[in-house]
């Protein structure tokens, strides 16, 4: 239930923040400061923050937000709102959607709304910190490709936030997060960031990555605006053609989908049971679910196909062992065998695809507290305002 | 027999002024200071590119003098790049030495990296290279 009442705005245009390498500038010494790392995964839907000391494994902060951002509407009781606050993000916003007006700060996995992604990003920081004393060091995700005016939108909405950052493309990410560091080395263990093709299906994009060892070039990588969102929209609007006038709102649109959605055949009857006009009906919704799922597949399975025509011959065996598929749209009903059978049907040899699994939500981010505990002094990109 | 070269010319000292200007320009942009690039652009190289005695430099000079420098200037970005990079390392490795009063020590060997998984900082260091390859593109 997030997206309800959610109003979007198109992003304004963002003043270029410079995003610079060290030497830090004067005045802005950070060295004396206890320094906290972070893994953000900054997504359409929910957003995922991983956290914790720079000079120890321990992870402080690990959070699950819902992307949205409520501001207070005018005229309300005090005490409605706890500490009567006039901003509120993720949960919080949402249970309080009545007395606030809601905004999604990002669609299609970038920033649509630059001052909600600010106040989103603010509180985020406030929970890592609330002292707000430490010096953030921050490794966002971004879409595959994403281009510079949406990494500047993520910068200028850190700078002053975060200390220093590093943008990583989100399907590498996720890569670096299913990677079993234990197993490493382990004969029988196929690295994911040494071969390996990745699929994260989010909200906004479903973005395919092939990963070999070495850091995807843009060609490697492809992003397509059309995901768990883009499959809602066409369920509500085959909905309102079957059963004209119905008032089923989006988020109700999403929770069937969560529950229901598949590819493959068509399967009938699924009987959802909704409320429309406060009476309760049952609709089948079997082939209008079916059919909006099947276009994630359509639009998925050529830039698959295209990224493994791009592997060396000799990987190619062992990177059809290793298709990954992660982000909400891993919970789709056979979309694994749906395009492993796909494959297979080809002509591509014995293809294996598989679902990342329950953590699906947090992979980018730990992949990027990774990337943050690991990154050198010298990588860290400073923000000046 | 040729045919005697007609055009008119700059002279040395105007196309080296012009080149000096253009590298500064070129500066800025890799600087990522488009607005101080564009002022001197549109100020000091029109100005300079009509006031001396002598003929307008043409389009075909200053197109070309511009592709030179760019290059230039993108080089010397890289090279800084590269130097800056390598002095954090070394002087984090070698600030106690120095201010103790020993001379500094020579800089290790790069290490050769076991055949293992790839390091995430060395993955780092291509994307950054990325990062930085399409930015060049844009100001040349």
């Amino acid at each position: 239930m997030t997206t309800t009442t959610i109003e979007k705005k198109p992003a304004a245009t963002a003043p270029e923040v410079s995003a610079i390498t060290p030497p830090a500038p004067a005045g802005n010494r950070t060295s004396d400061r206890r320094r906290i790392l972070v893994g953000f995964d900054l997504g359409t839907n929910a957003s995922c923050v991983l956290a914790g000391p720079s000079d120890k494994p321990d992870i402080t902060t690990s959070k699950i937000v819902p992307s949205v951002v409520g501001y207070a509407r005018e005229g309300l009781v005090d005490g409605i709102i706890a500490g009567n606050a006039t901003v509120l993000i993720g949960e919080e916003a949402l249970t309080h959607r009545l007395q606030l007006r809601l905004v999604a700060p990002l669609e299609d996995g970038i920033i649509a709304h630059r001052e909600a992604s600010r106040d989103f990003v603010v509180r985020l920081r406030k929970m890592i910190d609330p002292s707000g004393s430490a010096e953030i060091r921050a490794v966002v995700g971004v879409p595959a490709n994403a281009g510079q005016p949406a990494r500047e939108d993520i910068r200028s909405c850190a700078t002053g936030v975060f200390d220093r950052v590093l943008l990583i493309p989100e399907p590498f990410l996720a890569a670096l997060g299913f990677r079993d560091d234990a197993r490493l080395g382990q004969a029988n263990y196929i690295d994911p960031v040494t071969n390996s093709l990745f699929i994260d299906i989010g909200g906004g994009t479903s973005d395919l990555c092939l990963i070999q060892g070495f850091f995807p070039t843009p060609e490697d990588q492809v992003s397509i605006a059309f995901a768990g969102d883009a499959i809602d929209k066409l369920i509500e609007e085959d909905l309102e053609r079957v059963y004209p006038n119905n008032g089923i709102s989006r988020s109700t649109v999403r929770q069937i989908k969560e529950e229901h959605s598949y590819v493959g055949t068509i399967r009938k009857p699924i009987d959802v049971k909704v409320l429309i006009g406060g009476k309760a009906h049952t609709l089948e919704l079997g082939e209008v679910i079916g059919r909006a799922c099947n276009r994630l597949i359509e639009k998925i399975y050529p830039a698959l196909t295209s990224l493994i025509a791009r592997a060396p011959s000799d990987s190619v065996e062992q990177l059809l062992q290793n298709i990954v598929i992660t982000g909400g749209g891993s919970r789709i009903k056979g979309i694994d065998t749906v395009l492993q059978e796909k494959l297979a049907k080809d002509g591509y040899a014995g293809p294996k695809v598989r679902l990342a699994g329950q953590d699906f939500k947090r992979f980018v981010a730990i992949g990027a507290l990774k990337a943050a505990r690991n990154a050198r002094d010298d990588q860290w990109q400073h923000l000046l305002a | 027999m040729a045919k005697p070269d007609v055009s008119p010319r700059l002279s040395d000292t105007t196309t080296g002024k012009l080149s000096r200007l253009v590298r500064r320009i070129c500066l800025l942009r890799e600087l990522g200071d488009d607005d101080g690039a564009a002022a001197l652009e549109e100020n000091d190289l029109a100005a300079l590119a009509q006031s001396h005695d002598g003929p307008p430099a043409s389009r075909e000079l200053l197109e070309a003098i511009f592709a030179a420098e760019s290059e230039r200037a993108a080089e010397t970005a890289l090279l800084a790049e590269l130097i800056v990079a390598r002095l954090t390392r070394v002087s984090s490795g070698r600030e106690a030495l120095v201010a103790a009063g020993h001379a500094p020590v020579p800089e290790a060997e790069p290490e050769v990296r076991p055949s293992g998984p790839p390091a995430i900082a060395d993955l780092l260091d291509a994307m950054l290279a990325q990062d930085r390859r399409p930015r060049r593109r844009a100001h040349s």
